[in-house]
């Protein structure tokens, strides 16, 4: 069924940007799209990339600009790439989404990859990243693609909140005016600025001999609840040892009347001096999950995470909360907390923005308000 | 009380005499950190031995432990025939010809009748650590010294977030203006 619309072969272009010590690859990268994709490839410029050879190693950088055109008749709102390095790679599978896109039927947009690969110095052939297609989402929340990422999932999540981010900023212009507007957008940016990101290093064992770390002591979850989600958290707990929480598990109960299929906990930690940082979510993994109403599922993940301020600087977890922060019903349906329910102001602290925000607040910071409204009032 | 360090890895390799197998096994099933301990000496063998490289984490506390075992084992053992022969009492000739035959004749029954060891079936190599880091340049995963990681080089207001399955970066594209959203995954 594929037609491989590019097979990218970068030789030349690598060997043009060689510097001393810069070895030729020895493969290509390639991309593949379906025959009836709705977005085509118009082209691909890889000039930047390179390899590297580092005592026993290889190092490949790949920086690509990949120029992609619309051509279905529908409206897209985001579209996700796959990228594949499993021959080289551990893990080896990666993704690039762009969402919050209004790309109309004919029209090109570009897309770029950067990335990095570090493996043993030998030989191989083929290639050595493949890029593949996994979804488009359009606006009216139709979806084509293999979804082997599940990116449908992530990327309608990505549109709920655009819309939700939009009606938003569409009514506070509506209500107060162009300066109410920029009022809300100042305040957004400001969040933003404030908002402290963590390293974080998480480590997955290949078997079941996490270690006991010296110290370590089981902390509860307190939770935010939301009155409108569909599931609420019951209990949670994971163990905690200086910087580094393991082993999170959390229970929650489904107080809606249709059965859930996924659901995601986000987490904050807190520090010993009262700081609050947003850690990551804890999802749920069983694809066969059928949560029915009044039932209540348990989620674990068998994995440690180290939380770093910069390298070296390990933040004290002293507590930790959560709250439901997605929710997709067996129906294909999928709930997100409302403006109202991330107005808490632990939340407001700690949250990042939607896509959504943060490209309207980009927008707005670099072309001005009245960029801003006219973009509001597109759609 | 716990068996000492050296019988842990003396055990681990197949090594322990009869009676201090009896015995470490014993604790074992009471004792989990003595279990684990040897469960982690297993998992460093067996992947050495599925491996032409070191491992990049080995902890060398038990292999350390293994090897002065062992360096010990050799040593009283070297002790047991140390010393010099004393002088023989003289063997009877009939019996000097009699014992080699029965003894070859008890060997050749021995190992006809012997059940043949059952080969184990090898286990699979345990995987080794897979390690998942986000910061504002790069997220990366990574394991036995290959790594994969997506870039946003020149990139704005990046937020990152991570869970046991992958590591997620956003962030305003500084060419495309986009925000884009870059995720390696731990699978």
């Amino acid at each position: 069924m594929r037609n491989r619309l590019g097979v990218v072969v970068f030789g030349a272009a690598l060997a043009a940007g060689a510097q001393p010590g810069v070895t030729n690859p020895p493969s290509s990268f390639k991309i593949n799209f379906p025959a009836d994709s709705p977005v085509a490839l118009v082209s691909a410029d890889w000039g930047e990339s390179r390899t590297n050879t580092l005592g026993g190693a290889v190092v490949v950088e790949l920086h690509a600009a990949l120029s992609l055109r619309n051509s279905s008749q529908g409206r897209i709102r985001g579209v996700t790439l796959l990228v594949l390095a499993q021959d080289v790679a551990p893990g080896g599978k990666a993704s690039v989404s762009v969402p919050s896109l209004d790309i109309r039927p004919g029209e090109t947009f570009p897309v770029r990859l950067d990335m990095r690969l570090l493996r043993p110095l030998r030989g191989g052939s083929g290639p050595l990243v493949a890029i593949d297609l996994d979804g488009v989402l359009f606006d009216d929340l139709t979806f084509y693609g293999p979804n082997r990422l599940n990116s449908r999932r992530s990327m309608t999540v990505w549109e709920l909140e655009a819309k939700r981010d939009r009606r938003h900023f569409r009514s506070i212009l509506e209500a107060q005016g162009p300066e109410g507007l920029r009022k809300e957008i100042l305040a957004s940016l400001a969040r933003r600025d404030e908002r402290a990101n963590l390293d974080v290093q998480v480590t997955r064992r290949g078997r079941a001999t996490a270690v006991v770390a010296e110290g370590e002591r089981e902390v509860q979850f307190a939770f935010l609840r939301f009155p409108e989600a569909p599931l609420e958290p019951v209990s949670g707990l994971a163990h905690v040892s200086g910087g580094e929480a393991r082993a999170p598990r959390v229970e929650v109960l489904n107080r809606s009347d249709r059965p859930v299929h996924y659901f995601e906990i986000s987490w904050i930690i807190r520090d010993r001096q009262g700081r609050e940082f947003l850690a990551g979510s804890v999802p749920a993994l069983d694809p066969a999950l059928k949560l029915a109403p009044g039932q209540k599922s348990q989620i674990f993940e068998d994995a440690s995470l180290k939380f770093s301020r910069a390298p070296g600087q390990p933040v004290a977890i002293d507590g930790l909360t959560g709250f439901v922060s997605q929710v997709e019903f067996s129906d294909g349906a999928i709930w997100i907390p409302s403006r109202a329910a991330l107005a808490d102001p632990r939340l407001q602290r700690v949250l990042a923005p939607s896509p959504e925000e943060q490209r309207l607040s980009d927008l707005y910071r670099r072309r001005g308000l009245g960029a801003l409204v006219s973009e509001l009032k597109k759609y | 009380m716990h068996p000492s360090e050296s019988d842990l890895a003396l055990y681990a390799g197949g090594e322990l005499g009869l009676w201090g197998r009896l015995r470490v096994r014993r604790h074992m099933v009471r004792c989990g950190a003595c279990y684990r301990q040897i469960e982690e000496l297993h998992a460093v063998r067996e992947w050495m031995q599925t491996q032409d490289q070191l491992p990049l984490e080995i902890n060398w506390g038990p292999l350390a432990a293994e090897l002065k075992a062992n360096i010990r084992l050799g040593l009283a053992a070297g002790e047991c025939v140390g010393p010099a022969a004393r002088e023989r009492a003289p063997i009877p000739w009939r019996a000097a010809v009699v014992l080699p035959v029965l003894l070859l004749v008890l060997i050749g029954w021995w190992l006809q009748s012997w059940p043949r060891p059952a080969l184990r079936a090898p286990r699979a190599p345990a995987p080794a650590t897979m390690v998942l880091r986000a910061s504002p340049g790069e997220i990366e995963v990574e394991q036995n010294g290959e790594a994969f990681a997506l870039l946003h080089p020149g990139a704005t207001d990046v937020t990152f977030s991570v869970s046991g399955q992958g590591a997620r970066a956003r962030y305003v594209d500084a060419e495309t203006g986009y925000v884009t959203i870059s995720h390696v995954y731990a699978q």
